[in-house]
């Protein structure tokens, strides 16, 4: 009788053990994200993972989902930056920040491209009065053991986004743009976990890539002086890229 | 085996997965009555279940890439556990071997399956990628593109008239691109058709172009294109023809 009973309470135990590192493990990587830093902590934060940021004042925080934020903010120099958040192993890390307010898209789901979102903070002194997105793929040609492949191209505009109050904005995925997006995804063989194909459309034809054309108050075409000039570091894991500066040769 | 999660599931894997795990789970069942039902009903499931694991090397095969065994790993893990114990290895070995055994079942039903999907599906016909026109429509992908409307109607009349063509990929992009005193290019497929389906239960999807005269598909299923052409343009009238 005694043996039976140290038995089941070994049992016990081991479960009980099982329970308690589940929920370890669960509350590491999966428990949902409590309250996003005040201001000056975020400051703080920022300086610590990257000294050059030397962030002054944050200018907002905004959420592109539960998980991810966008904080833009003023460096002690006057630079208008931009800053990446993603709740990651119980904690809000900063996955970018960069001195610099070009536009930039961030993959916030790898499973997703459709959810992609382009963040910018653009430096007042560029006079950036308007601008438009593109979604492009560069025509493309290939063959494969004597079997051919021909790649469409395509450049799909965004509606225009004209530069408000803010300095800073941010622009999801125009629906336009999300059904062609879904269909390559639906079809892409390496629709597999990991998000394993490449954002980088320069080293793989076949990818879709982001494009922008800034204009002046004049309507004309503009390159920036100040948006450009910054420096900055990203950790690794956040897909994290530069919209490219589109001029009147890259319109189709 | 046959679980693999980086392809895409579709009906005749799901029937293959099954009908080979059910064809392991009757083999056990009547190993165990021959045996005169010796030894545990539950040990010898988890001897088969081992026995499977093996070194495999992958080769490709119709299409596929096959997990031939090479060396009976788990059968050998058997045979160590089992020795210690007087009697239990004669028990059990012809559960461990049947587990080896169970690598080449999921072989041929893989190949089985390659094949049966290739039939009920045919990678070069317009209708496997095709199959349910009702929702189509389209959306410019180009600039160069004339604003188009789908014409359902025509589309679907013409189900059965889908012919073969060539993709000359190579002419396509030099007509396309711009001449070098400048000008706008010009894309020979700018549109997207959207909202189709697929046959039913062939895990398979496709990016279809079309061309911008309206008869002309150029359909994307990933690793495999192919163009189709009807007769008649799919795009509605539009009075003002240029």
């Amino acid at each position: 009788m005694k043996i039976k009973m140290s038995y089941k309470g070994k049992l016990l135990l081991v479960a009980l053990g099982l329970m308690v590192a589940l929920g370890g493990v669960y509350w590491f990587f999966a428990a949902p994200p409590s309250s996003f830093p005040a201001e000056a902590e975020l400051v703080e934060r920022l300086n610590q993972s990257f000294r050059k940021s030397n962030a002054a004042k944050i200018q907002a925080v905004i959420s592109l989902d539960d998980e991810h934020k966008y904080v833009p903010f003023i460096s002690q120099g006057g630079n208008y930056s931009k800053s990446y958040w993603v709740w990651k192993k119980h904690q809000w890390q900063v996955a970018r920040v960069v001195t610099s307010g070009a536009p930039e898209v961030w993959r916030i789901d790898p499973l997703e491209p459709t959810r992609d979102v382009v963040v910018w903070n653009l430096d007042p002194r560029d006079q950036v009065d308007h601008f438009v997105f593109y979604l492009f793929r560069d025509r493309y040609y290939r063959t494969s053991y004597d079997v051919p492949y021909y790649y469409p191209e395509v450049q799909l505009k965004s509606k225009t986004v004209s530069s408000g109050e803010q300095t800073y904005g941010r622009m999801a995925m125009p629906q336009e743009w999300t059904l062609f997006l879904q269909e390559l995804q639906a079809a892409s063989p390496q629709r597999r976990a990991g998000g394993m194909f490449s954002f980088l459309h320069t080293q793989n034809p076949q990818q879709t890539g982001i494009g922008w054309m800034p204009y002046d108050p004049q309507g004309n075409g503009t390159t920036l002086e100040h948006s450009w000039k910054g420096s900055g570091f990203t950790t690794g894991g956040e897909e994290i890229h530069l919209v490219e500066l589109f001029t009147e040769d890259d319109l189709k | 085996m046959v679980f693999d999660f980086d392809i895409r599931w579709d009906v005749v894997t799901v029937a293959m997965t099954v009908l080979s795990w059910s064809l392991l789970a009757y083999l056990i069942y009547r190993t165990y009555q021959k045996n005169g039902k010796l030894g545990k009903r539950r040990v010898a499931v988890i001897t088969t279940l081992v026995g499977i694991f093996s070194f495999t090397f992958n080769f490709p095969l119709l299409g596929v890439v096959a997990r031939i065994p090479l060396l009976p790993l788990g059968v050998w893990i058997l045979y160590a556990i089992y020795k210690q114990k007087a009697g239990r290895w004669e028990t059990y070995r012809t559960f461990a071997w049947l587990g080896f055994f169970a690598n080449f079942i999921f072989i041929a039903a893989l190949l089985a399956g390659v094949w049966l999907h290739g039939w009920l599906y045919p990678k070069d016909e317009a209708a496997t990628y095709m199959a349910d026109l009702s929702e189509a429509a389209i959306v410019k992908l180009h600039p160069s593109a004339e604003e188009r409307m789908l014409n359902s109607k025509v589309l679907q009349d013409q189900h059965d008239q889908w012919e073969r063509a060539a993709i000359l990929n190579q002419a396509w992009y030099r007509e396309a691109s711009p001449s070098r005193e400048g000008g706008r290019s010009v894309e020979r497929f700018p549109y997207l058709l959207a909202e189709v389906s697929s046959k039913w239960g062939s895990g398979v999807h496709a990016v279809i172009y079309i061309e911008k005269d309206g008869k002309g598909f150029l359909v994307d299923s990933g690793d495999q294109q192919h163009y189709f052409r009807l007769p008649a343009s799919v795009f509605l009238e539009v009075d003002d023809e240029n």
